[in-house]
């Protein structure tokens, strides 16, 4: 995956539009994520999604010097949102929305056949039942695979403060499971 | 607080960030709860839970896409900026010697071309003016002339128009079958060439339609009105109709605005055309009966297996969607 995305990097240095493509199809989903959590309306979100990628674009040139091309899209996409809200919707608070996780997919996983459909779809719940900052956290560290330090600067919060988050999380989705697999505690 | 160090332990374990140390007080915190062993083993199995595997909806993924792509095609870098300032000083010498020397000879358009792909796309023209083009629909307009001598626009598929007022010239829309002439308004221009007929539906304020094939002949329009002609060039009907409306009263030509494609008892033949145009597939009937079929509804934005399940609820078919054909069947 890693070699994946320094070949994009390589492609788009080089003017490769389709090599762009590729890293849009990889990570625009979670960066809308991302940036819907901060700004809360989905018309916006998309533009800003649209920004962090013609950005990248046009700075293609210096783009062989960016040491982690996935911090740095995350980064990206963190400052325009704060930017679009500064501009567009001063009064409003920075608080984080309700961006609800996607349903579950269809089709049996192993996963699925090992725990069953019913609990899944309990998980799922749960993990949309989070509070909003609590679930981006989760959701950032555990499904975009970003480190504890990276999702606290991103947000501005303490490290301490994802490590909290990510505990509480994990807390409320075992009770759960735990429940289906008939374990007490 | 001792019983949250143990989640947080927890958690720091299962996504890896977890070192030596804390390990170490993780597993003495576990030997001292025998019930908690379960714990690293669930906290793993939750970790390898696919709970992200559905991205962005298509039609959401494919128009932010466009909005990239547009900007994407319309640049062109150079590596080096230095280069580059020479070679623009004297690309700019070259072409204002060229410019003063062959302009009075040579009038070489300069296109600009908007195309949507699947999904829709917004665009403001130079002169203020908004269009929205609906997916596989195409806007082409001279980038030299226009707003300064004309503003001539040619249209294939659907577009909404919202008209900047601008006195100096009128803005024209001409499509295969329908010129259109506007002065500040809005209204909606549907003249796909897959259609069997093409529409301009007015909104607000007054435009005159003319027709390419039939020359001298010209309809003012008012709100509401809408005009349609048959896209075949031996035909030279016109009918004029007043714009039909939904329970809201919004214009049903509009709804694909908002995404939505409507159909009110159509044939399964032109619903699947337009199904065609909407998710980008191929449609293919097992049976000529089947085309026969009549439906109401309102496509939204859901998969193309939902729509087809959906249409199956009226009326007995079964289909297969495979990349991007679809079979239908008895």
């Amino acid at each position: 995956m890693h070699d994946e995305i320094s070949e994009w990097q390589h492609g788009i240095h080089t003017g490769d539009t389709p090599a762009l493509k590729k890293l849009y199809d990889h990570f625009s989903p979670s960066l809308f994520h991302l940036a819907l959590a901060i700004i809360h309306t989905r018309e916006m979100a998309e533009e800003v999604v649209a920004d962090v990628f013609i950005q990248v674009w046009q700075k293609r040139q210096h783009l062989d010097q960016v040491q982690n091309l996935k911090w740095y899209l995350y980064a990206t996409t963190r400052n325009i949102a704060l930017n679009y809200l500064r501009k567009y919707a001063p009064h409003k608070t920075s608080q984080l929305d309700d961006t609800i996780l996607p349903a579950p997919p269809a089709g049996d996983t192993p996963e699925d056949l090992l725990i069953g459909h019913e609990a899944m779809q309990q998980i799922y719940i749960a993990i949309n039942e989070l509070p909003p900052q609590c679930r981006l956290i989760f959701k950032l560290v555990k499904e975009d695979g970003l480190k504890y330090r990276e999702v606290a600067a991103l947000l501005d919060i303490s490290i301490k403060t994802v490590e909290n988050q990510v505990g509480i999380a994990l807390k409320k989705l075992l009770r759960i499971k735990a429940q289906h697999v008939g374990n007490p505690f | 607080m001792s019983d949250n160090i143990i989640w947080i332990l927890l958690g720091k374990y299962a996504s890896g960030e977890i070192t030596a140390e804390e390990l170490a007080a993780l597993d003495a915190l576990i030997a001292a709860h025998p019930d908690a062993a379960v714990l690293k083993t669930l906290a793993t199995s939750i970790w390898e839970l696919p709970t992200d595997a559905m991205p962005a909806h298509p039609v959401v993924h494919q128009r932010i896409w466009n909005r990239v792509n547009i900007r994407v095609r319309h640049s062109f870098a150079w590596r080096s900026p230095r280069r580059l300032a020479a070679a623009a000083a004297i690309i700019v010498v070259i072409g204002w010697i060229a410019w003063k020397i062959m302009m009075p000879y040579v009038y070489s358009p300069r296109q600009q071309i908007s195309e949507a792909g699947t999904g829709k796309l917004s665009l403001t023209l130079p002169d203020g003016s908004k269009v929205c083009l609906n997916h596989h629909s195409r806007l082409v307009y001279d980038d030299r002339q226009f707003g300064k001598k004309n503003r001539e626009v040619t249209l294939t598929g659907e577009a909404f128009f919202e008209v900047a007022g601008h006195a100096a010239h009128p803005f024209v829309i001409h499509t295969s079958r329908m010129n259109i002439t506007v002065l500040g308004t809005s209204f909606n221009v549907k003249a796909y060439a897959t259609d069997s007929i093409i529409s301009t539906t007015l909104i607000s304020g007054k435009i005159a339609v003319s027709f390419p094939h039939q020359p001298g002949k010209a309809v003012e329009l008012l709100p509401n009105e809408k005009i349609i002609v048959p896209a075949a060039t031996a035909s030279t009907n016109i009918v004029r109709s007043f714009a039909q409306k939904d329970s809201s009263g919004k214009a049903t030509d509009l709804l694909w605005l908002n995404n939505k494609l409507v159909f009110d008892n159509e044939s399964f033949a032109t619903l699947a055309q337009q199904m065609e145009q909407w998710y980008g597939v191929s449609i293919h009937f097992a049976h000529p009966s089947l085309m026969q079929l009549k439906f109401s509804g309102i496509i939204d934005t859901e998969p193309i297996e939902e729509t087809l399940k959906a249409l199956q609820l009226s009326r007995s078919f079964t289909f297969q969607v495979h990349n991007r054909e679809v079979w239908i069947d008895k």
